[in-house]
Order: C-alpha cells, then structure tokens, then sequence
C-alpha cells in the first residue's frame, strides 16, 4: 500500500527526474548521451546562440550547446553538440545562416567532396568555420548604391518640376506680352487721338466753314435765282445783263467756297482712312488675342481653359513635397521599402 | 454664556474624526503584524520539536497539497499551455517570422508565468480555503484551545506542516504545471495544421535558459510560502462560528490570490 510518505517521495523523486531531463531536452543535449562535441571558431557568430540548430547538409544533426569569446575577443567559440551516430568528414566547411533578427540563426555545415573527405570528426576537435555576410552587412553594402539611386530619383523630379516650372513662366510671359502689346497699342491709340485732336478740330471746324459757306452760297444762290426770276419775269434782256453781272460778282466767293469745301472733305477722308486702319488693327489685335486664349492646343489656352493642368501640378508639387519631408525624416523607411530592390543584388 | 472649547476635547474630537481615515491602513498594519507574529511563534520550533509527530502530520499536508492537488492543477494548465499556442498561432500573422517562435512563446510563457501563476490560483481555491475551512473549524470549536491544554504549542503543530508542505511541493506541482502545459502545447500545435511538433520544439529550445525553470522553481516556493501561511493566518483567527468560518476560507483565497500578484511581480523585479 502506498503510503504518503512513499507518494511524497515519488512525486519529488520524478520531479527531479522530470526537471533534469526536461532541461537537457529543451537545451537541445543528448537526453541518455551518446552524443559528441566540437568546437567550431568563428570570426562573427552572426547572433548565433546556444540552442540552436546545427544541420549537416540540411539535416538537423545538433544543437549549439555554448557560445563564447575568445582571447582578446578575436574569435568566437562555438561548441556543437552533434547527435550520436552522426559522422562529420574532415574539411567540412561551417558557416552560419539566417537572420539573427528573426531568431533562425542556424549552423550549416557542408562536408567536402568525396575526394577531399576525410576521416570523421571526434569529440574535442576544433574546426575554423567561414565567415559570411550578414543580411544588414549586405544591405549596408548596398546602401550606396541605393542612395545614389534615390538621388537620381530625385534629381529627375527636380528636372522635371523645373521643367514645369519653365513652362508656365513662358506662358505667363506669352501672356505679359501680350498685354504689353495691347496695353502698347491702346496707348498709341490714345496719343494718336491726343496728338491728332488739333487737326481733328481744325478739320471738323473747316466741315463746319464748308457747310455755312455752302449755306451761304445757297442763300445767295435762291435769292440771285429770285432776283432773276423778277428780272426775267420784268426785263429778259436786263436780267440776263443782271445776272451775268451778279454771276461776275460772286463767282470769287464760290469759287472759294467749293475748293474750301473739297479740301475739308479731302482732309476727313484721310482722317477716316486712318481710323479705319487702326480699327483693323485693333481688331485683328483683339481675335489674335481671343484665339490664342480660348485655343484647345495652346499652353495658354491649356492653362486657363483647363483646370486638371492645375490640379496635377499642384498635387505633383504636393506629394513630391510630402515625399521629401518624409525622405528627410525617415531616411530608414525608404530603405526597408528598398528590401525588395536590395535582393535582386 | 457660551464656554470656548478647551484644547483636550479639541484634541478628542480631531482625534475622532481621523479615526475613519487610520482605519483601513491601522486595520492592514495590525494584521500583518498578527501575521508575521504567527510565523515567528509557528516556526519557534526548538521548545516543543518532536519530529515524529511533526513529520506525519506534513507528510500528510504534503499529499493533500501536492499529490491530490495534481489533477486539477494539470487540467489547469494543459488548457493553458493550449491557449497560449493558440493564441501565438492567431497572431502570427507576420510571414517573415518562422513558425517555430510559437515554441518559443509557449516556453517563455509557460515556464516563466503560467506554469506558476496558474497553479498558485488553482491552490488558492483548493488549498488555501481548505487549509483557513480545517483550522476555522478547530478554532471555533475549541480544538485549538484543546491542543494548548495538552501542552502543544498548537501555532507550530498546525501550521508549520502545512507551511512545509506548501514550500515543497508547490515546485512538484510547478514541475508537473510545466510538463503537461508544454507537452499540451506541442499536441495543440500538432492538431492546428500550422506547424509541426517537431517545429514546436524546436522553437521552444532556441531560447531556453536553464535559469528559466531556476526562476520558476523559485517563485512555485514564494507562492507555496504565501497561500498555505496567508491561509493558516485567516483560520487560526477565524472567529464566530460557522459564519466566521466561511469568513475566513473566502479571505484566505482572496488574500492568497492578491498577495500572489504581488509576490509574482517581487520576484519578477529581483530575479529577472
């Protein structure tokens, strides 16, 4: 009959034995023995620690079972415990993999060719593994090469928004000479009209003159026309005397009259001529001005008539601003997006 | 005519009215000094040792707190060593990190906390309240007092066992909690399809510290000190009857569940 004395002993008894053979299983030891240890010398333990895996072709054949530094932290000691029953050739090469940062640094050890083997390694004997890079020592080394890529990145976004902005300080300046040129011209039509506004005077006045000379002449006409006609009407033969006479009379005053008159008229002529000129002008002006505005092919009609041109320059502007600051700030980010682009090397 | 009042009732009635506010830390400062002074006088041990009738009666303790403890305390912790797999597996969402770091979580985890923390919950329930039922009984039945009139210091007699057979099996218990959580672990992941056994234990070896089971072994001590002695302390001051009784059985698995959480983290702090 079992006792409590005797089930106190036992439950101790295989909690003892639970704890030490739970120890040496979780600390990757052989459970019975049977096993072997070699001491593999590495230059950088690339975050290897006890526990890990060591595999012979891809096979797990042990564990690390110490990791330690040696004189003068030259070199790094790694004892491997290798499983019972398992023959590691001579001139096997050791090196590490994995990524510490993931926790599956392992121990890989290739044996040589058939040739080149020799006879299987025993407890206690040491083996100088080869050194291989580490991920990050990888992407460090690619690191200057990426930044110059990211400044070529850059420098073509510059160019490009240069670019850009060349293009609409042309168009703004299209657009400032253009309305130079109007400005021009209506300045010129201004002074034309204030230069001219004498002879534009003289001339309406002179119209004025002709009219009441022609007037006048009228007058004198209707009245040597009514004065002939009593003539007439009273004596053929002194009237006809009466009139030429009066025809002598005033024949100087009509005279004057019509030549003042043509050349007021021919004065106006020349002034409307070159008013008409300058309408034409102003004219043509106005649609080269309107059809350079409104034309669907033109930067300047692109610019004002279509707003998406805006909206994308600003976003461009905006997200190439944001990208910057983001650059500037988290320089790191970039290069963890750049992962992918980091393997292909 | 009104007489002023003198500075002596002055002093009373301040006195009177800051008795509310001294009485939660005055009530807490006097019972752990109760405590600790019947701890002193429990382990006063050299006046009245005699170690056959000592060594029975913890034999005894020792298998209703360790061994028949046992079931329940692995059924506690099979279903967490499950959850905590479980759960790593959930959240395992990121494709860079391999499979095996369930392991890992389910040793850490396990061996560091829950094989501990679970355990000493399940003995504050079982135990504890036991222990605090057992000798509130005898107190307010006078056994106690019976015990004193034969001469035994009845402090040591009945405490002392059940403090020892805390302190040493609560590390068995610990033990036990550790295997059949890990062992329940490795089966978990096996049945989710995500990751093999195999895979399991691999990640479970790749951080192992020999230090960790150092660490848990010593807290399974700390805890076992604290339910048994915390429950001895409220059924030997249980008072009142059946009322005080069940009085003492429900302070002593509160008491042992906080002063727990403060041991745990104690020894985080110290030992970690």
């Amino acid at each position: 009959m079992l006792t409590n004395e005797i089930k106190v002993g036992l439950a101790v008894l295989l909690s003892a034995v639970v704890i030490f053979f739970g120890v040496r299983f979780l600390s990757g030891q052989s459970l019975f023995g049977g096993g072997y240890e070699v001491v593999a010398v590495f230059e950088d333990a690339q975050g290897l620690t006890s526990g890990a895996i060591v595999r012979l072709n891809g096979v797990r054949v042990g564990d690390v079972q110490e990791v330690r530094l040696g004189p003068n932290a030259r070199e790094v000691f790694v004892t491997l415990g290798i499983d019972g029953g398992v023959d590691i050739p001579r001139g096997s090469t050791i090196q590490t993999s994995g990524i510490s940062a993931l926790g599956e640094v392992a121990v890989e050890i290739t044996p040589p060719s058939g040739a080149d083997a020799g006879r299987p390694l025993v407890a206690g004997d040491t083996l100088r593994a080869v050194s291989t890079p580490d991920i990050f020592d990888l992407i460090a080394g690619e690191s200057n090469s990426l930044t110059a890529r990211a400044d070529t990145a850059l420098i073509g976004a510059v160019n490009t928004f240069t670019t850009l902005d060349e293009i609409l300080q042309n168009s703004g300046g299209d657009i400032e000479a253009v309305l130079a040129q109007l400005r021009f011209l209506t300045q010129a039509t201004v002074t034309l009209v204030t230069e001219e506004q004498g002879r534009i005077d003289r001339t309406l006045a002179s119209l004025e003159d002709a009219a009441a000379n022609a007037s006048a002449v009228s007058d004198r006409v209707g009245r040597n026309v009514e004065d002939l006609s009593v003539v007439v009407g009273n004596d053929v033969v002194a009237t006809s005397g009466t009139v030429r006479a009066l025809a002598e009379t005033n024949a100087d005053s009509v005279t004057a009259a019509v030549n003042n008159l043509s050349s007021a008229l021919r004065r106006a002529d020349e002034q409307l001529v070159e008013l008409r000129a300058l309408t034409q002008n102003l004219a043509s002006l106005s649609a080269d001005l309107d059809s350079t505005l409104n034309s669907p092919d033109g930067t300047l009609g692109l610019l004002l008539n279509d707003p998406s041109l805006y909206y994308n320059a600003n976003a461009a502007a905006a997200a190439l601003q944001q990208i910057l600051q983001d650059l500037q700030a988290e320089p790191g980010r970039y290069l963890r997006e750049l992962d992918g682009v980091v393997r292909v090397f | 005519m009104e007489v002023p009042p003198s500075d002596a009732s002055l002093a009373a009635r301040v006195r009177a009215g800051c008795a509310p506010l001294w009485r939660i830390p005055g009530g807490l400062l006097q019972g752990f000094g109760a405590y600790c002074l019947l701890m002193a006088e429990a382990f006063n041990l050299p006046r009245d040792l005699r170690p056959s009738l000592y060594a029975r009666n913890l034999a005894t303790q020792m298998v209703q707190v360790g061994i028949d403890s046992i079931p329940i305390v692995s059924l506690a912790t099979a279903f967490s060593g499950g959850v905590v797999v479980v759960q790593a597996i959930y959240q395992l969402e990121n494709p860079l990190l391999p499979l095996s770091i369930v392991g890992t979580f389910a040793e850490q985890s396990i061996l560091l906390e829950l094989g501990t923390l679970v355990t000493a919950f399940v003995l504050c329930g079982r135990v504890g309240a036991r222990i605090a039922a057992e000798l509130g009984t005898m107190r307010v039945k006078e056994q106690i007092d019976a015990l004193e009139a034969m001469g035994l210091n009845s402090r040591s007699f009945l405490v002392v066992p059940r403090v020892l057979a805390g302190v040493l099996m609560f590390p068995v218990l610990y033990v036990v909690a550790a295997t059949v959580g890990m062992v329940m672990g490795g089966v978990v992941a096996e049945l989710s399809g995500v990751l093999t056994i195999q895979t399991y234990w691999e990640g479970a070896r790749l951080f192992f510290r020999p230090y960790d089971v150092f660490f848990g072994l010593v807290k399974s001590l700390v805890f076992g000190f604290v339910i048994t002695s915390i429950a001895c302390y409220t059924g030997y001051n249980a008072e009142g009857g059946a009322e005080g009784v069940g009085k003492a059985t429900t302070r002593a698995a509160v008491l042992g569940c906080v002063w727990v959480l403060f041991a745990d983290y104690a020894c985080a702090a110290l030992l970690l």
